[in-house]
């Protein structure tokens, strides 16, 4: 299946009963329960909760995990990623056989906490899995209220997410698409191994005076300077626009570099790029996996997206 | 444009003249002579253009195999990229003396091609846990299959200048190439007639082996993984290929391919273990040049029964440059001849107008480095006076003893002039005084450690610092407080950024944050009085552990410590150990003395971090305790 169109839902309008799927995840930020919240007890019996298997003593995690015991779900916690393939497989193979043949398969995903694996992960089976020709995943997140500064993040190591892997035999040049965040150093130390021939950047701005935004421009003045053109404001809350603002500049890239894209910015911008990455074979998506030692709690503002993608 | 010069010149003694060269228009193009610091960005043109060959270098078109070892930024990318037929048949037609090795080169039949692998390429490799060890292997082999071939597409152009026949026609020749490429590399289903459509044919190959393997990896059920031509032994498919072009271009039996294969750091441990395999058992008609960092040829194992050995399998060349010797005497050492050789070039070619400017007219002299002559009187009693006020009574009393004897300017003011005039520059610096004295041609050459690219950084970061004049005219050299200013950032950002590098950056920031302070702490203290001796290095026993190890490899591998010329820095399984010294880009921040000196032990150095960590910390208690 392809990706046919992107539109947003109103949160509050749901048909809740009309998903074979809901998968929320619960990790140590505040905002992990938010959603949880809204989903009716008539359909509990098809949530299934994805659990980090790290910082489990850490800010909410053992309050979130209390609150999706508290509705009779227990977050499956993996210690690989072949547990969680299995079990994601497992559920959404078992979602298009519930559903009736007249509508697409529906799976509601709230990815507001979780990692890119796990999303990339369903993204790659809506786009390659022969299990159905038609599904409708509503991603849903809930922005958050950041309290706190980020320490740098230690770097171990830097994979490409899996599905993502672009094509690059051909190229002989690297062209770097690199979504700032706050991490500064983190962006210097992956630029340093990338060490791309050309370089994109852009930063969230939800309204004209965001100051997030200068914040991001600031922290990562150094990267900006190394790039010849100016960086992109691309959205938080506008997946379709993000995706558009992002498909425009990764596809208009001269054809013989590769494509390296590195979103370290919201999720919403890590979805868009995924998204980018589907439709252009020479977009690899890079992830810095690291740690830090004190993660920052993110308790959740309220506003919730949800964006339907389609896929047929 | 500020044209305000009124503080310049207080230090160093005697005051230098300011010059102003060109107009305004010749330094149109200056700020962007040094923007690229990086081989990988550069047109094949430029590279070539810059390249500044060193005497290893011509070593490497030796018919045999070889592993380049060098820090992140030593060159060891553009060494590589120089091997490739379309660079040297590029700089063959610079008839200037740099460039005989390329003629030799190709009248010798050597053909290089340069092989990257890039973050991409790599990210890809390692990111499959769910494959086994044996499926791992299969993929990196088809992986390294396709991307030498596509490699191989960029030099065949090159290689048809050189060896047509006379009376060929150019276009039929690549015409028959490309096609016979096209129909094998995809099992004659396409045929392609440029470069373009064999390079679209390997990317077509890419992305359906990747969505097979999506399809795979979201099926129900378990998939057949379908092959190609690329699922063959390593280098099956290059072979092949390189037999094709030999036949259609008459290439002679002797000549030799040289595969290059940059930045196989990131490759894994297994991934080596098949790369050695093939200098075990290579032919003498294709040998392999390896790009690596120190420590990171991971493995000497092969797939067959014996391990490579060095000397007779291949043979280990270091890129790095050694700046100074190990006692710091450093004179027109080999790295700042390269600074200035390079500074000529790129000024010539991009900032045509300027090619009368030099690194020294820019920069000025060293404070601090530069030879001082204590001749006169005054001379030798101003000497004396800083000596009285910093060193310590058994020095004084030996210079004293010395004073009118010839030793006093070889074993007093040689060691020690340097110390004492940085101790009182920066022990005098109070409130909003900006410190000058890491400044001048020789020290900021120095405090790029022999390093390349962070050499074309630091040039760039003063260029772009550049003040003119009223009338538009460089204001020169830079002033002394705008490099110092540009050192110390430079070596401060370096030490928050390492924090982030993989895998061990935070272990590294905090060792080399200690060994900074303690050798700070050395020099600058007020409880301590300076000999002719300063810590500049540090001494690593088997006995300190992992974590030692952990951080000397990754600090050598960032040219954050430089390794003494007596430490080999090979295999990762070596136990490092032996006197390793401070990288200078650390000197302006931590106000050390770019010298090469005595050494301590890293676990006293660390003793003394946490030492002083403890007693911060009490001292802050019996604060609140007080309060």
């Amino acid at each position: 299946m392809k990706l046919k169109s992107l539109e947003r839902l109103a949160f509050q309008d749901l048909a809740w009963e009309e998903y074979e799927l809901i998968i929320l995840a619960s990790g140590f930020e505040g905002r992990s329960a938010h959603i949880l919240q809204f989903v009716p007890d008539s359909v509990l019996s098809r949530v299934v909760v994805l659990g980090f298997n790290e910082n489990l003593k850490k800010l909410s995690r053992t309050e979130n995990d209390r609150i999706f015991s508290g509705r009779s779900l227990s977050p499956h916690v993996f210690s690989s990623a072949a547990e969680y393939e299995l079990l994601l497989k497992r559920s959404l193979f078992a979602a298009t056989r519930t559903s009736r043949k007249a509508r697409p398969t529906r799976v509601l995903v709230d990815y507001s906490v979780m990692t890119r694996a796990w999303y990339g992960y369903m993204l790659t089976w809506l786009r390659y899995s022969e299990g159905t020709n038609q599904a409708d995943a509503d991603f849903v997140y809930a922005h958050g209220d950041y309290e706190g500064d980020f320490e740098p993040l230690h770097i171990k190591e830097v994979l490409a997410i899996p599905g993502f892997e672009g094509a690059c035999a051909g190229a002989r040049s690297t062209a770097a698409v690199y979504g700032l965040g706050f991490d500064r150093y983190a962006m210097l130390a992956l630029n340093e191994q990338i060490e791309p021939d050309s370089l994109v950047c852009f930063v969230a701005q939800e309204s004209p005076n965001d100051v997030r935004t200068e914040r991001a421009l600031v922290e990562n003045a150094d990267i900006i300077r190394m790039s010849n053109v100016a960086p992109l404001r691309v959205p938080l809350s506008n997946l379709e626009e993000i995706y558009r603002i992002l498909f425009e500049a990764m596809s208009t890239i001269e054809p013989d570099s590769e494509i390296v894209a590195v979103p370290m910015g919201p999720k919403p911008h890590v979805l868009g790029t995924l998204l980018v990455a589907q439709a252009i074979p020479r977009v690899t998506c890079l992830h810095a996996k690291g740690y830090r030692h004190e993660p920052v709690q993110v308790s959740a503002s309220g506003e919730v997206s949800a964006w339907r993608l389609s896929y047929r | 444009m500020n044209s305000s010069t009124r503080d310049r010149h207080s230090w160093p003694v005697e005051p230098r003249p300011t010059r102003r060269v060109a107009g305004i228009a010749a330094y149109q193009h200056l700020p962007q002579a040094f923007a690229t610091d990086n081989a990988k960005q550069m047109a094949l043109e430029d590279t070539v253009r810059y390249f500044v060959p060193p005497v290893e270098f011509e070593a490497l078109f030796a018919p045999k195999n070889h592993i380049l070892l060098g820090s992140r930024g030593s060159g060891k990318t553009t060494w590589v990229r120089m091997l490739a037929h379309d660079h040297v048949s590029l700089a063959a037609k610079d008839l200037s003396t740099r460039t005989d090795y390329a003629r030799d080169a190709l009248a010798r039949n050597l053909i290089g091609i340069y092989v990257p692998a890039s973050a991409a390429f790599t990210g890809d490799l390692r990111n499959k846990p769910w494959q086994s060890e044996s499926e791992s292997e299969q993929y990196f082999v088809w992986r390294l299959n396709l991307q030498s071939c596509s490699a191989l597409t960029h030099i065949i152009d090159t290689c048809i200048d050189q060896y047509i026949a006379p009376g060929e026609i150019r276009a039929q020749i690549q015409t028959d190439i490309c096609r016979a490429l096209s129909k094998v590399w995809t099992d004659g289903n396409e045929s392609y007639t440029t470069f373009d459509g064999l390079r679209l044919a390997l990317s077509n190959l890419e992305v359906a082996s990747q969505a097979a393997l999506r399809r795979a990896r979201t099926s129900a059920t378990a998939v057949p993984v379908a092959t190609d031509h690329f699922h063959a032994d390593l280098f099956f498919p290059l072979r092949h290929a390189i037999r094709v072009m030999r036949v259609h271009l008459q290439i002679p039996l002797s000549a030799v391919w040289l595969l290059c294969l940059d930045e196989v750091e990131y490759l894994t441990e297994s991934h080596h273990r098949i790369l050695n395999t093939q200098l075990r058992s290579a032919s003498g008609d294709l040998v392999f040049k390896i790009a690596t960092m120190p420590f990171a040829h991971h493995t000497l194992a092969t797939n067959l029964a014996d391990p490579v050995r060095e000397g007779h399998d291949f043979e280990y060349v270091y890129v790095d440059r050694e700046p100074i010797d190990s006692r710091g005497n450093q004179g027109e050492g080999d790295f700042l001849r390269f600074a200035r050789r390079i500074f000529i070039q790129r000024m010539k070619n991009r900032a045509d107008g300027l090619s009368k400017l030099t690194l020294s007219t820019l920069l000025g002299p060293s404070p601090l480095l530069d030879d001082k002559h204590w001749d006169t009187l005054s001379e030798t009693e101003a000497f004396m006076s800083l000596l009285r006020k910093h060193a310590n009574a058994a020095t004084i009393a030996r210079a004293e003893r010395l004073r009118d004897s010839r030793k006093f300017g070889s074993e007093i003011v040689r060691k020690l002039h340097g110390a004492l005039l940085l101790r009182e520059a920066i022990t005098g610096a109070h409130g909003n005084t900006k410190v000058r004295i890491y400044s001048g041609e020789s020290l900021v050459v120095r405090c790029c450690d022999g390093n390349a690219r962070r050499l074309m950084r630091v040039v760039n970061s003063l260029i772009q610092r550049l003040e003119f004049d009223k009338d538009g005219r460089a204001i020169l050299p830079i002033d002394p407080a705008t490099q110092n200013d540009v050192l110390e950032t430079l070596g401060r950002e370096t030490l928050t950024r390492t924090q982030s590098e993989p895998p061990y950056g935070e272990l590294t920031a905090r060792y080399l944050d200690s060994i900074g302070k303690f050798m700070r702490w050395t020099f600058l203290s007020s409880t301590r009085r300076l000999g002719t001796d300063q810590t500049t290095s540090v001494t690593i026993v088997e006995q300190d552990g992992q974590d030692a190890q952990r951080f000397i490899k990754q600090a050598i591998q960032l040219s954050l410590m430089i390794p003494a010329k007596s430490v080999p820095v090979k295999t990762p399984d070596y136990t490092c150990v032996g006197e390793f010294h401070l990288s200078f880009l650390f000197a302006p921040h931590y106000h050390l003395l770019p010298r090469r000196n005595r050494s301590a032990r890293l676990s006293r150095v660390l003793a003394h971090a946490s030492g002083h960590a403890q007693a911060t910390s009490e001292l802050q208690h019996s604060l609140l305790d007080a309060g």
